[in-house]
């Protein structure tokens, strides 16, 4: 019999809300996730990756192998975002220490190796900044061609949250997010905007707390802080949590609709430097490159969040 | 009692429909004077096509003209859109009102210094002539009430993929104007694409006997024939600025903080607002959001009707 499960490297930066993607790809009996790297982003890489380890023990599948990426955006010095993830990058969880370690290798020729190995096969799912990518597409001009598509959380249609115009990812590494944005594969991206319409608020987090898996009370725990941040500081009715929502599309797309669209990347602004200026009327006729998506079904990914997390 | 205005534009198709809502009722607008802009057409153009919609219907307001090209940069027109005249379509008359001898610099300042009460300033093309001011006379602020104008767009672009042809014509003026301190109602794509007008609508004000209906009739058989990219109708985008200034109860808005971008790759002229209030900078402008288009259509008739059947030539 056939393996239908969707294969996925996982780019990531734990994170608060990549923890939760991280879980949730873990935990699908749908998703066979062949592959995590870390990157610096949210924090540095030693504890982004440190993270990673972490997770893969609490979600008992140390089967996945988890590699370290970049240090440092393409051009830029790293900025990181403790204020919203704690020192650490996961908030108020605390793990057990890691009893394995990052597999040897640049993640740019292992995300190359594997998509040799399965041309047309891999889904790319990058939910921190895209240096990782960026290189491996600046090393391998090929390797576009060779992924069945890349998932990316980042960019906004409207507005940001790094500053008035950037999301935090982009605005992180812009140069390896043109990289990818102009490299023709095929590309879905999920904004601030969507992930802000797809929200979930106090009641939500405690019902997924009452499922009582060592999985679920940990998501909680996170989505506790989550919410902290975002109904304080932030201002939000509820939280949107950006990679759980992209992880969500990956093991069930239909609960979102998509338009495809031409986004650019803006390298220079003085004001909009990081910016995914996305052609929302199809003014330019450039061709498009980006699927976004338009509408998404909080219930059910509130649902899949609970078929995921129960043991 | 009727509140002052200054109306800066650009005519323009939908700058004259404009024009025609905003001298419909003087006990409630008293417009002070129309200056001229250069941007959906040249200066000289856009100077001559003001006259003529005041000469069509039969209104005298001081018609001064302002900057020939914007403050920094050089000028970008839509010929494509208005046509060679500016005012494609409708045939005027040959002898037209007498301009202003001022400037409209000296002309805006002059009003502005012997004003009353505060004046609002009604912006329906590039900025520069309001940039201008406001950068060389900010002492003036204190005589405006706000500034309405139709430009910008929160979501997305009609001159580039994320600005809107007002803005991205002068978006230095547009920054001077927005950083002035005073409020700025900006009517952007995001309501004007929704105060569209379709055939129908059209043979309505076609129905209606008077100069200004037959005018705007005139005007939108030959605006119709720009189709925008991704938009629904016929866009009515310069008369939603008045629109909101007579009955603000058919708009939605959001108040927010806007800047504009005058230094980039793509997004020279775009329009930065923090819809999601991150910044915690003050929210002093309003982005108007919505429209009852119904009501909008509604009032655009209302105004028709105050004209008269015929205006004799001068």
């Amino acid at each position: 019999m056939s393996d239908k499960r969707k294969k996925v490297i996982l780019d990531t930066d734990p994170g608060v809300d990549d923890a939760i993607a991280m879980l949730m790809l873990m935990g699908s009996p749908d998703i066979d996730l062949l592959a995590i790297a870390a990157v610096g982003g949210n924090v540095g890489l030693a504890s982004t990756l440190h993270n990673a380890l972490c997770l893969t023990e609490l979600a008992g599948r140390t089967d996945i192998p988890v590699y370290a990426g970049a240090e440092q955006p393409l051009l830029q010095r790293l900025e990181t975002a403790e204020d919203i993830h704690g020192r650490r990058g996961l908030g108020p969880l605390e793990l057990p220490a890691p009893t394995k370690r990052a597999e040897p290798g640049e993640v740019g020729e292992l995300f190359y190796r594997l998509a040799r190995q399965h041309p047309g096969e891999i889904t790319l799912v990058a939910i921190g900044p895209l240096t990782n990518l960026g290189r491996a597409f600046l090393a391998h001009p090929d390797l576009p061609a060779l992924l069945r598509e890349v998932v990316i959380m980042g960019g906004a249609v409207v507005g940001g949250n790094a500053t008035l115009q950037a999301e935090f990812n982009i605005y992180v590494d812009p140069e390896a997010a043109r990289v990818v944005f102009d490299s023709g594969v095929k590309l879905t991206m999920f904004p601030l905007d969507i992930c802000h319409r797809t929200m979930l608020g106090l009641p939500d987090i405690e019902g997924l707390a009452r499922i009582g898996s060592h999985r679920a009370a940990a998501v909680a725990e996170l989505l506790r802080h989550a919410y902290g941040v975002s109904t304080g500081r932030l201002g939000l009715q509820g939280t949107p949590v950006y990679d759980a929502v992209t992880a969500a599309f990956v093991i069930r797309p239909e609960l979102f609709a998509l338009r495809d669209f031409n986004v650019e990347i803006e390298l220079r602004g003085a004001r909009t430097r990081g910016r995914t200026v996305v052609d929302h009327y199809g003014f330019t006729r450039k061709p498009t490159n980006c699927a976004i998506p338009v509408e998404s079904d909080t219930q059910g990914y509130l649902a899949l969040l609970h078929e995921l997390l129960r043991d | 009692m009727a509140r002052p205005v200054i109306i800066d534009c650009d005519p323009g198709h939908d700058d004259a429909i404009a024009l025609i809502l905003a001298l419909a009722r003087p006990e409630v607008l008293e417009v002070l004077a129309v200056t001229t802009v250069a941007g959906n057409q040249t200066l000289d153009k856009t100077f001559v096509n003001a006259r003529r919609v005041l000469t069509a219907l039969g209104k005298c307001a001081p018609v001064a003209q302002g900057a020939a090209g914007p403050l920094l940069r050089p000028l970008m027109t839509a010929p494509n859109v208005h046509g060679e005249t500016g005012l494609d379509g409708p045939v005027f008359p040959e002898k037209l009102i007498e301009p202003s001898p001022r400037r409209a610099f000296d002309l805006q300042v002059e009003l502005l210094e012997r004003a009353r009460e505060k004046v609002t300033l009604i912006a329906l093309g590039p900025l520069t002539n309001l940039g201008r001011l406001l950068l060389a006379r900010p002492d003036l602020t204190e005589k405006i009430d706000h500034i309405t104008i139709m430009g910008g767009a929160v979501l997305g672009g009609n001159w580039s993929a994320a600005a809107e042809f007002n803005i991205m014509v002068d978006p230095e003026a547009a920054n001077a104007v927005f950083g002035s301190g005073l409020q700025v109602v900006m009517c952007g794509l995001d309501v004007t694409h929704q105060a569209y007008i379709e055939e129908r609508d059209i043979a309505r004000f076609r129905a209606i006997p008077t100069v200004a209906a037959q005018l705007a009739a005139d005007l939108l058989d030959f605006f119709k024939l720009y189709h925008q990219a991704g938009v629904v109708g016929v866009p009515l985008h310069d008369p939603c600025a008045v629109a909101y200034e007579l009955a603000p109860a058919l708009f939605t808005w959001v108040d927010t903080h806007i800047e504009v971008e005058t230094h980039s790759e793509f997004c020279d002229g775009t329009i930065i607002t923090d819809l999601r209030g991150f910044s915690g900078l003050p929210r002093r402008h309003r982005a108007v959001m919505g429209v009852d288009r119904q009501g909008f259509i509604d009032l655009l008739c209302d105004a028709f009707e105050t004209y008269p059947k015929e205006v004799p030539a001068l």
